[in-house]
């Protein structure tokens, strides 16, 4: 763990004052312990010279006892005696009490002051013997040896005593010694052990102070750098201290206040920084107020505007922080503001942009939604309606494939697969749908990818087309009873061939008979029958024949009506003109001017049309038989809008009265012998042209002509 | 080379009668053999039933055949004809009442080498007749007969 420079310093100095306090403590205990040594030292001294001193005057005492003895009586030596006496009790009791803490050495001065006092006592009476010339006690004495037994033992214990002593003081010094090395050894290491930690300290101070330098060099230059930011942001920025007091300002500041840094420094912001409610006029409240009160980022009310120092107006928006130091504490506040004129009309025109938007979408009768990564995103109120949802919260958030059948939900979501997977859009499909409460409705979507924030989704609109499958499926039904009846009719068609068939074999055999019979008997039989006879037999065959043409004539009308059409191009101009041909190749005699409009072509089954030419063409011939300088034309004519085409003849024409009876089958408007015919050839032309959706008729008058125009329309009407 | 052999498939008895006439009137002397339907023209041709016995290896120079018959129709006759050996190159005539395209169609996409539609009017019948008998007994080769 890195400790910090104060705490590096102040364990430094504490373990210095213990390292002193230990010092102090070892030191005055060394010092003491030093005392008593050299005390205990002294104290051997004395005892031993007490020793020495006890030794000394008995010995003295003994000498002059002696001396006494031996000069019988001379004062000198009584007077050296008591000299020697003097103060010996006194020595004694000291020596018995220097002793006192050492109990073997307390034994030894007992025995020693005993032998002292025993001997003492001997020369006081040795001394009283001489003064009495007792020479009883005198020669008692000697012949105890005097007191020189117990003087021998009194020097051995002398001897003995202070050796202990000097052994013991040997010990004291020694002690006295070791204790002064001691102390050396406990100073150097506390030399040592200082400087180190000085050292220590010393390093930590020096990089601390480096540190500190480099510190507030970049502060300096983040102070520079901090700025140039401001002067160079492009929003004002104002900032106060805790009393709302301007402390700085950016040049945009500046500009937008009106106030140069110079005067506002120092001044409440609501003098500088002056904002009203554009609506209501009142002022606004400033939010460095705000932030001082509550300590959190404001963002500023909408429609603000700043009055500058002049009095102008400017819509601003913005917001203010706190401005915390390193503790937290808040230390003032930075205001940042810019005028929003520009960007207030960007956000008219986005949200005028927006509404139109929104009026596309919520509008359109077609359900609308977006959807990320499958889940609803946005619902119009077309959807919300769709799908049974009260609000588009009913949705929002929902799977989109919840709302289709699970019948075909797969295809569903392989669609969505399709979408995610890059395709732009999909094509339409229809669903079975499922509203919020369950039940269905067929729907169609389709989807446009849309992706968002890197999230795959799309647009996808939704029709409701149960009306429409409704619709299907009537017209489905329709088509069914339509194909029924096409095919009833079908039936209707075969048996009817199949009638035209036996029609065509059955009644056509009998006719032959008849007309063959007739034949054979007037040719093998011809000289027995009269010319009644013959005559008769002829007009049997006329009529079996006319019979076989009528036969004809109504079964090819039923085969035109049946026949499948073949549509392709007809040149009917060309068709015309060959038939006219053809007519006049048979009939060389007849002079008729034929007049075809070239190239009117058509599209539609050309075996059919030219069955039309003929028959029409045919007439025009055969009606204009008898009429001088006849005439027959093809061409064209507008008739309300479209085109009809007429062939016109000058020939008998025909009266009005029976324009309706014309198109009927086996209705003629002349006799047999004045024109023949059938009667049926207009009806098949009728059929025909009905089959490609004409129309045909015709106008006329007795004696000048018939016209008889037709229309064709490709599509065959049913 | 032998003489000339015709069959006349057809069940109404009056245009056999009437045919057999024509072919009179118009000098042929050729052998006309008459089935009165399908079932006795293939007897014919392949000499089984009332044929038992016949040398089928002569056949007709040419085959009149009506197309409606009872028992076996004149197309399905055709046809038998068509994918025998014997009979694949006998030359076939049909005879038609009415001028069914389907009937017509048919024919000749079984191998009909021609058709005549009886017409009413019996004198066109015979002239009919008369050319076809011109055209396929007189200028057309007969088939080599097999064997």
């Amino acid at each position: 763990m890195e400790l910090s420079v104060q705490k590096k310093l102040v364990v430094g100095f504490t373990g210095i004052a213990l390292i002193n306090t230990v010092v102090f403590l070892s030191m005055y205990a060394n010092t003491r312990q030093r005392t008593h040594a050299n005390a205990l030292v002294a104290h051997t001294l004395d005892v031993q010279a007490r020793v020495l001193d006890v030794l000394a005057r008995t010995t003295e005492a003994q000498t002059s006892a002696r001396g006494f003895l031996l000069t019988k009586g001379e004062e000198k030596y009584a007077s050296d005696y008591a000299k020697a006496t003097i103060g010996i009790e006194e020595a004694l009791t000291r020596l018995h009490q220097l002793v006192s803490d050492n109990p073997p050495q307390q034994q030894r001065v007992k025995e020693y002051i005993t032998l002292a006092r025993d001997q003492l006592n001997i020369y006081q009476r040795v001394i009283e013997a001489v003064k009495t010339s007792d020479r009883d006690t005198l020669a008692g004495i000697i012949a105890a040896g005097g007191g020189e037994p117990a003087m021998a033992e009194m020097r051995n214990l002398a001897r003995e005593l202070n050796a202990e002593e000097g052994k013991l003081l040997v010990e004291r010094q020694d002690s006295f010694v070791a204790a002064g090395r001691r102390s050396l050894l406990l100073m150097l290491a506390v030399y040592i052990l200082i400087h180190g930690i000085l050292l220590g300290l010393m390093i930590t101070l020096h990089r601390e102070l480096k540190r500190r330098f480099a510190a507030e060099k970049a502060v300096r230059a983040s102070e520079e750098s901090l700025s140039v930011t401001l002067d160079s942001i492009g929003d004002g920025v104002l900032a106060t201290d805790t009393s709302g007091r301007v402390t700085r300002m950016n040049p945009v500041a500046e500009q937008l206040t009106g106030w140069p840094i110079a005067e506002a420094a120092g001044r409440l912001v609501s003098e500088v920084f002056r904002i009203v409610n554009e609506q209501t006029r009142e002022p606004a409240e400033i939010p460095v107020e705000c932030v001082l009160r509550t300590g959190a980022v404001v963002g500023l009310a909408n429609h603000t505007a700043l009055i500058r120092r002049d009095g102008s107006e400017n819509p601003i928006a913005d917001s203010a922080a706190p401005i915390r130091n390193v503790d937290g504490q808040t230390i003032g506040v930075v205001l940042v503001f810019r005028e929003v004129g520009a960007e207030r009309r960007a956000q008219q025109a986005l949200e005028a942009s927006e509404t139109l938007f929104r009026a596309a979408t919520e509008l359109t009768p077609h359900g609308l939604l977006i959807q990320r990564e499958g889940k609803f995103v946005y619902a119009n109120p077309s959807i919300v309606t769709l799908l049974g949802a009260r609000t588009q919260d009913d949705l929002i958030g929902k799977p989109v494939l919840d709302f289709i059948d699970p019948e075909t939900r797969e295809l569903g979501r392989a669609r969505i697969l399709q979408l995610d997977a890059g395709a732009k859009t999909i094509p339409p499909m229809q669903h079975k749908c499922l509203r919020l409460d369950g039940s269905s409705f067929w729907g169609e979507t389709t989807a446009s990818a849309y992706e968002q924030d890197g999230k795959a989704g799309a647009v996808v609109v939704l029709h409701d087309i149960s009306a429409q499958k409704e619709a299907d499926e009537k017209i489905r039904k329709l088509n069914e009873e339509l194909h029924d009846r096409a095919r009833d009719l079908e039936s209707v068609n075969k048996e009817l061939e199949a009638f035209s068939y036996s029609v065509s074999h059955d009644l056509r055999a009998p006719l032959r008979a008849i007309d063959g019979f007739s034949l054979a008997l007037m040719e093998d039989y011809h000289g027995q029958l009269d010319i009644t006879a013959q005559n008769y037999l002829q007009r049997v065959r006329t009529a079996t024949q006319r019979m076989g043409v009528l036969i004809d004539a109504m079964l090819n009308m039923s085969r035109m009506s049946r026949r499948a059409l073949t549509i392709g191009k007809v040149n009917l101009s060309e068709i015309a003109q060959n038939i006219l041909n053809e007519l006049a190749e048979y009939d060389p005699n007849r002079k008729v001017t034929c007049d075809v409009v070239p190239n009117l072509e058509v599209e539609g089954d050309p075996e059919l049309l030219r069955n039309v030419l003929q028959n029409l063409l045919q007439n025009a011939w055969k009606f204009t038989r008898n009429t001088e300088d006849a005439r027959i034309e093809f061409k064209d004519v507008r008739n309300n809008g479209t085109t009809a085409f007429c062939i016109r003849d000058n020939g008998a024409g025909f009266d009005m009265k029976y324009a309706d009876k014309l198109f009927s089958p086996f209705q003629r408007l002349h006799r047999v012998d004045e024109f023949e015919g059938t009667g049926i050839g207009l009806a098949t032309i009728q059929r025909i042209v009905r089959r490609h959706g004409g129309k045909i008729w015709a106008d006329g008058a007795v004696g000048k002509g018939a016209t008889f125009y037709f229309t064709l329309n490709t599509t065959e009407a049913a | 080379m032998n003489q000339m052999l015709i069959l006349l498939v057809e069940d109404n008895p009056d245009d056999v009668e009437l045919t057999i006439r024509g072919f009179k009137k118009n000098n042929f002397s050729n052998e006309i053999v008459i089935a009165r339907d399908g079932q006795e023209a293939l007897d014919f041709l392949y000499g089984t039933g009332d044929f038992e016995g016949r040398d089928s290896t002569r056949q007709p120079t040419l085959v009149l055949l009506d197309i409606n018959l009872p028992r076996i129709g004149g197309l399905e006759v055709l046809r038998r004809m068509r994918a025998d050996d014997r009979t694949r190159r006998v030359p076939v005539v049909l005879l038609t009442s009415s001028k069914e395209d389907s009937d017509i169609k048919a024919g000749y996409d079984l191998g009909a080498n021609s058709y005549v539609r009886k017409p009413v009017d019996f004198v066109q019948f015979t002239e009919a007749v008369r050319q076809l008998n011109l055209y396929w007994l007189l200028l057309n080769e007969p088939v080599p007969s097999i064997g």
